[in-house]
């Protein structure tokens, strides 16, 4: 026990995380802002621009024909990266989940399944890279299989028809092991003797999981979803490292407009008021996706 | 808010590293010791060749640090900026009008005609301020506040290098496997033929280039074959927005990169390749040609690939162009610029002096670094190496068509952004979505309603 002469001790320990929070955290958050109604290209600050709501007016409403449309397909591409995330992996983490529960030999499925949480994204996308190269894997396998109607001769990252799905593949074997773990301590979680009075009073298994177990995965479904949803809306690395955005622009996501806006066009109002506009969006449908669930939980 | 903890954090790791303020000596210049940032990895050992050199001349040693690949670097440097915590001396693209200004020394009134005399005589050409780009930055509503204080005629560095982009790698084995003989094509369309012939042959795609970079084919082919074929100024005329691409006169510039994927030419996956990718491709045999600058044949030589193994040969014209016959016309790759924080001020601009003027330095430099320095050597060139040596007889020694629409390609090509949308549709050609005729169309297009809406 701490004694009341030492109760300051504990914030001591915890200072250089606050004061890094303060910092990083809160301080980056609040200069962004700032930054969002400025012309600056990085470089001393005493040198920029106050513009007023231009940068917004610039990629919202077409003032930049240009930046607008970049805009709009950076956020229909990271809405078809979400849309196809939680679609994918919700219903194949909760099967997983399932079949884990009643296996023998759970822990080493559990972890097969968890090892893309741990390994490096950034090599890992590299590999995926290389997987999907017109001599790669991928392409290799298909071939092998005699299904060469699958197969993306310019490989799946050189045709703009196939190189969000290339992106997407990476985000559903991302997003799958958080989601499986989070869906099965919850499958451990509901208590077996709900399922022993159900099957007493006659209940199918499949009314026992629509009755029972889906009633009290709910909230770990909203949480996953919120999860992938803000997962989807912050892409950046695979993308960057697998396709810079292309090939015409046809795997650009906000991260890499913000990327490219800020670091190699030097615009980073335009770049940080890109980014709110995203945190936005985000908010807003991470919020419609919290009501829409919680009338139900 | 990614961007803006990307920025904090950056300032962190740059306060937190050895700028060059910390790192000098006593009072007097010997034993004090300069810190230099570069980007170029290949360039490194030629900088300490160079250093070494400047060590025993004056005793102040040089310590180079290098931070790699190109965005890294650029972030690196903002950061430290921006904590002024930047090296002594500064290795940075040789540009002007890039918003490092504010960061680095003006060297205009400290640089007399004593020593710029002593580069080729464009070296200066891309680093000094125009009245072209002043004009272009004054109408330019998203032009920074560093970019509208500049004025014509200013510069913040010297030239450490030059090169010229537009210059084709062959595979001579592959070639000659083809029953062709390794001898550059004249034209655009006898090269599209020469790669025809040793696809059919020898099963081997015919170009390679690292087409993940949007515009690499404007910047290091297609300008070249729009100024061959209709003269520096036909380009100059589209760059101004005073021509139509789509011009009778102008198609078949997009038709002759069409011709590649047309006649199936181009390396499969071409388009995720970036440029590092497109040489390691290259040298392992796996396309006949590559499209680089001057600068590539040195990582190809690293990559073990030999002189005799490759011909090379400058952007061929398409037939019935004006200029039959293009020089590879150098501008300054990198430049030298010292820190207007430095502590060692002084000791920085007289390294970059002897960097850049110093003829033992330059070919020091050179040799170990595989790169044409951008200093005058006349009969000192003799001591580069042999390959160095042809590269540089190459260059044209007076300023040619592209050096004459250099000014407008700075001014207009980043700013007027249908430049982007043609990249792409190149791209996009090139997957056969789109014909030569609609990436003209779509750039004219653009061109018109951003030239409507103020842009």
């Amino acid at each position: 026990m701490v004694s009341s002469k030492n109760k300051w001790v504990p914030y001591l320990f915890l200072l250089p995380g606050i004061l890094l929070f303060l910092g990083v955290g809160l301080y980056s958050v609040g200069f962004s802002i700032v930054l969002s109604f400025y012309n600056w290209s990085g470089i001393d600050f005493s040198t920029a621009r106050f513009e007023g709501l231009n940068n917004f007016r610039r990629f919202l409403l077409g003032d930049d024909p240009i930046v607008t449309q970049n805009f709009y397909h950076a956020v229909l591409h990271n809405v078809i990266i979400a849309v196809a995330q939680i679609a994918v992996v919700i219903p194949v983490a909760l099967v997983l989940a399932f079949v884990l529960q009643n296996t023998k030999m759970a822990s080493l499925y559990r972890t097969v399944y968890f090892l893309p949480m741990i390994v490096s994204g950034v090599a890992m996308f590299y590999v995926w890279k290389g997987l999907f190269e017109p001599s790669g894997a991928y392409n290799s396998l298909f071939h092998w299989l005699g299904m060469d109607f699958m197969t993306v001769p310019s490989g799946m990252l050189g045709s703009s028809s196939t190189s969000l799905i290339g992106i997407i593949i990476t985000f559903i074997w991302g997003g799958l092991p958080g989601t499986l773990i989070l869906y099965y301590a919850g499958l451990t979680s509901v208590d077996p003797s709900l399922y022993e009075a159900a099957s007493v009073d006659g209940a199918t298994k499949v009314k026992m999981i629509l009755k029972i177990t889906w009633p009290m995965l709910k909230p770990i479904t909203l949480i996953a979803v919120i999860q992938m949803l803000n997962g989807a809306f912050q892409a950046f690395e695979n993308v960057y490292i697998m396709t810079g955005g292309g090939p015409a622009g046809s795997s650009e996501v906000i991260g890499t407009l913000v990327y490219r806006t800020a670091f190699l066009d030097n615009n980073y109002g335009l770049a940080s008021a890109i980014g709110w506009v995203s945190f936005l969006i985000t908010g807003a449908i991470a919020i419609f996706s919290f009501r829409s669930f919680k009338t139900d939980i | 808010m990614l961007l803006a903890t990307i920025t904090v954090l950056a300032l962190i790791v740059s306060a937190c590293s050895s700028g060059g303020n910390n790192n000098s000596g006593g009072s007097g210049s010997s034993g004090k010791t300069l810190t230099m940032w570069t980007w170029k990895v290949a360039y490194v050992p030629g900088f300490e060749a160079a250093a070494k050199l400047y060590e025993e001349k004056t005793g102040v040693k040089v310590k180079i640090e290098t931070f790699t690949p190109d965005d890294t670097y650029r972030q690196k440097f903002k950061a430290a900026a921006n904590s002024k915590d930047l090296p002594d001396v500064i290795n940075w693209w040789a540009t002007a009008g890039d918003s490092i200004e504010g960061s680095v020394e003006e060297l205009s009134p400290l640089i007399g005609d004593d020593v710029l005399g002593k580069y080729f005589s464009t070296a200066m050409d891309p680093i000094r301020i125009t009245q072209a780009q002043v004009d272009s930055w004054k109408t330019d509503k998203n032009a920074t506040e560093v970019q509208k204080s500049l004025k014509a005629g200013q510069f913040y560095g010297l030239p450490l290098d030059i090169g010229g982009f537009f210059t084709f790698y062959g595979n001579k084995k592959l070639i000659e496997q083809a029953g062709l003989s390794a001898e550059p094509p004249k034209t655009w369309e006898e090269f599209i033929s020469m790669m025809e012939t040793i696809k059919s042959k020898t099963g081997t795609p015919g170009l390679v280039l690292g087409a993940k970079v949007s515009d690499l084919w404007e910047n290091w082919a297609g300008s070249a074959l729009s100024i061959m074929l209709n003269g520096p100024q036909g380009y100059i005329d589209l760059l101004e927005r005073n021509a139509k691409l789509s011009d009778p006169a102008n198609l078949p510039i997009v038709k002759a990169a069409g011709m590649l994927s047309d006649k199936d030419l181009l390396m499969p996956g071409i388009l995720s390749t970036d440029i590092d990718g497109a040489d390691q491709a290259f040298a392992a045999g796996k396309a006949a040609f590559d499209l680089g600058g001057s600068f590539t044949m040195s990582t190809l030589l690293a990559m073990g690939m030999k002189t005799d193994d490759m011909i090379t040969f400058p952007v061929p014209p398409i037939e019935g162009s004006k200029i039959t016959n293009w020089t590879t016309d150098p501008f300054t790759l990198t430049m030298l610029s010292v820190n207007k924080d430095s502590k060692n001020k002084d000791q920085a601009l007289d390294f970059i002096k002897f960097m850049t003027t110093d003829p033992d330095a330059t070919i020091a430099f050179a040799n170990a670094a595989y790169t044409i320095p951008a200093l005058n050597l006349g009969d000192r060139s003799s001591d580069l190496q042999d390959n160095l040596k042809a590269i540089e007889t190459s260059f044209a020694t007076v300023p040619g068509p592209y050096s004459e629409a250099m000014p407008a390609i700075n001014a207009y090509r980043a700013k007027n952004k249908e430049w982007e949308v043609y990249a792409q549709s190149i791209q996009s050609m090139w997957e056969k979505k789109m014909t030569p005729e609609q990436v003209a169309k779509k750039f004219d297009d653009t061109m018109a309603s951003l030239k409507a809406s103020g842009n």
